[in-house]
């Protein structure tokens, strides 16, 4: 197995090529010029209708350090963010592991997630003002409504994937129940619960934000609304650039977190 | 002591039955080294899964020292084909996963698993993960995972089948080693091999074709222990490759 690589005849064709650039020059080098480019047009362009680089740099400091706007809506958004998705990813690999280990809690569950998933969430925000107001319960809802189904949905086809060999591995060693769901089916389906985990925060990003836009009270949706029906272009961009950090942040935390809680994932 | 008496399996898909085996029954000492031989696909891994508590029987009973055993149970410690260690843990958990089982700690457990490890040339390699090892150090953790449960049996599944010729007569003879220091383990070892089954046993079962039944049973009277000698010289056993192998061909050509 590990001789294999080894064992592959060396093909002069298909050496890579000689590198001038490493990968972090390339990926600098092209942000340079995209925003180079972006600068030259900006100033070029009427400010509404695009702002320049600079211009968003200036409107995040004032943003950020005079008025912190920026700040209180992040930490609005941030923890409705949070506490929907916490709670999605708890009911959603409980209700997963259920759904895909019992038949009976699957047939039973199963049209409603469907039906649910298939909806698009935005369409039940009017309904889930109604219920929960226009602050931070709303948005927890409507972030918890959009990433629990692509946690369920994974987890139950991760714990329907289960190796069969190694089912019967746990059952030749008399492993119980609760043994054979913690050593095997759990380790097993980690790869798809994260799959959920990464789809449904995705989506949990999309449903806070267009919660804060519809409901447009606080938060880092309401301020894109604000500053687009201001027309202040660049102030505009703040919130957007926020959101686009965060979301790779969030999204890296989770690949470590896959690496950390599965280093053999690699390898296979 | 196990004993296995009147064993039946038959599959049923729809209105169609399936006979795997056909009444089968034989006692294996404690100590004492048996291997099942027959053609491919003639229910001998069938078999085994049954005495494990795997597979349901149809007719029949598996007792051990008297006692029903027909569920599985860490007194039978089972030997894959395919290793079927798990993926996410590295060896040396893996070794330890019956005595986790057990609810043995952490601490306890590893250290068990790290000494019987090592005894097959496995130190330093605890922590490596199955795919990065060989297939004959996976079956090497896979005999450890089955020895550290202490069994009074021990059930093989082919286990050396899926490794190179050479890889198999190094863990042949680990195996020989290992039951060493198991010594009232009953062994009950599936293979295709004649000369594995000539060198490791105590006595041979070799088995029809299906629907299985024992056609024959022969002791290899060789002294042991065979790791010691070139057993394949002996004329004991040149006799018993022969008759072995006649007995298999002729099933072959007549029965099935």
């Amino acid at each position: 197995m590990a001789d294999e690589a080894s064992a592959v005849p060396s093909r002069p064709l298909l050496t890579p090529q000689r590198r001038v650039w490493g990968p972090w020059t390339i990926r600098i080098v092209s942000l340079a010029v995209v925003l180079l480019v972006w600068e030259i047009l900006g100033r070029r362009l009427d400010p509404v209708f695009l702002a320049s680089p600079s211009a968003i740099v200036v409107a995040a400091y004032n943003l950020l350090v005079t008025r912190g706007e920026i700040q209180a809506a992040v930490i609005e958004s941030m923890s409705s963010m949070i506490t929907g998705y916490g709670l999605a990813i708890l009911f959603g690999i409980l209700l997963g592991f259920a759904m895909g280990r019992w038949r009976t809690v699957e047939l039973a569950l199963d049209p409603y997630v469907t039906a649910l998933y298939a909806t698009p969430r935005v369409a039940l925000i009017p309904l889930m003002i109604l219920w929960f107001g226009i602050a931070f319960k709303l948005r927890v809802a409507v972030v918890f409504l959009s990433s629990v189904f692509p946690i369920i949905i994974n987890t139950i086809a991760g714990v329907k994937n289960v190796d069969a060999d190694l089912l019967e591995t746990a059952q030749a060693f008399a492993a119980t129940q609760g043994q054979t769901l913690r050593t095997v089916v759990f380790p097993s389906s980690l790869p798809f619960i994260f799959a959920g985990l990464r789809v449904g925060l995705a989506q949990g990003i999309i449903g806070v934000i267009v919660a804060e836009m519809t409901a447009a009270v606080s938060g880092l949706g309401a301020l894109i609304m604000k500053y687009g029906n201001l027309f202040q272009t660049a102030q505009l961009f703040v919130p957007i650039v926020a959101i686009a950090l965060i979301s790779v942040a969030l999204t890296w935390m989770i690949k470590l977190l896959e690496r950390w809680l599965m280093p053999w994932r690699d390898l296979v | 002591m196990l004993q296995v008496s009147e064993i039946r399996k038959a599959f049923s898909h729809g209105d169609a039955v399936n006979e795997v085996i056909q009444g089968v029954s034989f006692g294996v000492a404690d100590g004492e080294f048996i291997s099942l031989i027959g053609p491919s696909g003639c229910g001998k891994t069938t078999l085994l899964k049954i005495i494990a508590g795997i597979l349901p029987p149809s007719a029949g009973l598996v007792a051990l020292d008297g006692r029903p055993s027909l569920v599985p149970s860490r007194e039978k410690a089972f030997v894959f084909q395919h290793f079927n260690l798990f993926p996410w843990r590295n060896a040396l958990d893996n070794a330890a996963y019956g005595l986790e089982l057990d609810g043995i700690d952490a601490g306890t457990r590893r250290e068990r698993a790290r000494r019987m490890l090592a005894t097959v040339g496995l130190a330093g390699f605890e922590t490596y993960y199955p795919a990065q090892i060989s297939g004959g150090m996976r079956q090497r953790v896979g005999l450890v995972r089955a020895l550290l449960l202490q069994p009074r049996v021990l059930l093989l599944d082919e286990p050396f089948g899926a490794l190179d010729a050479l890889t198999r007569e190094v863990l042949q003879g680990e195996l020989l080693r290992l039951l060493e220091d198991a010594r009232r383990v009953s062994v009950l070892f599936v293979t295709h091999s004649i000369d594995e089954a000539i060198y490791l046993s105590d006595r041979i079962l070799v088995f029809a074709p299906r629907p299985t039944w024992i056609m024959r049973e022969f002791a290899v009277t060789l002294r042991k222990p065979r790791y010691t000698y070139n057993w394949r010289r002996e004329t004991v056993a040149m006799s018993l490759r022969e008759e072995i192998w006649n007995l298999l061909r002729e099933a072959a050509q007549h029965g099935g």
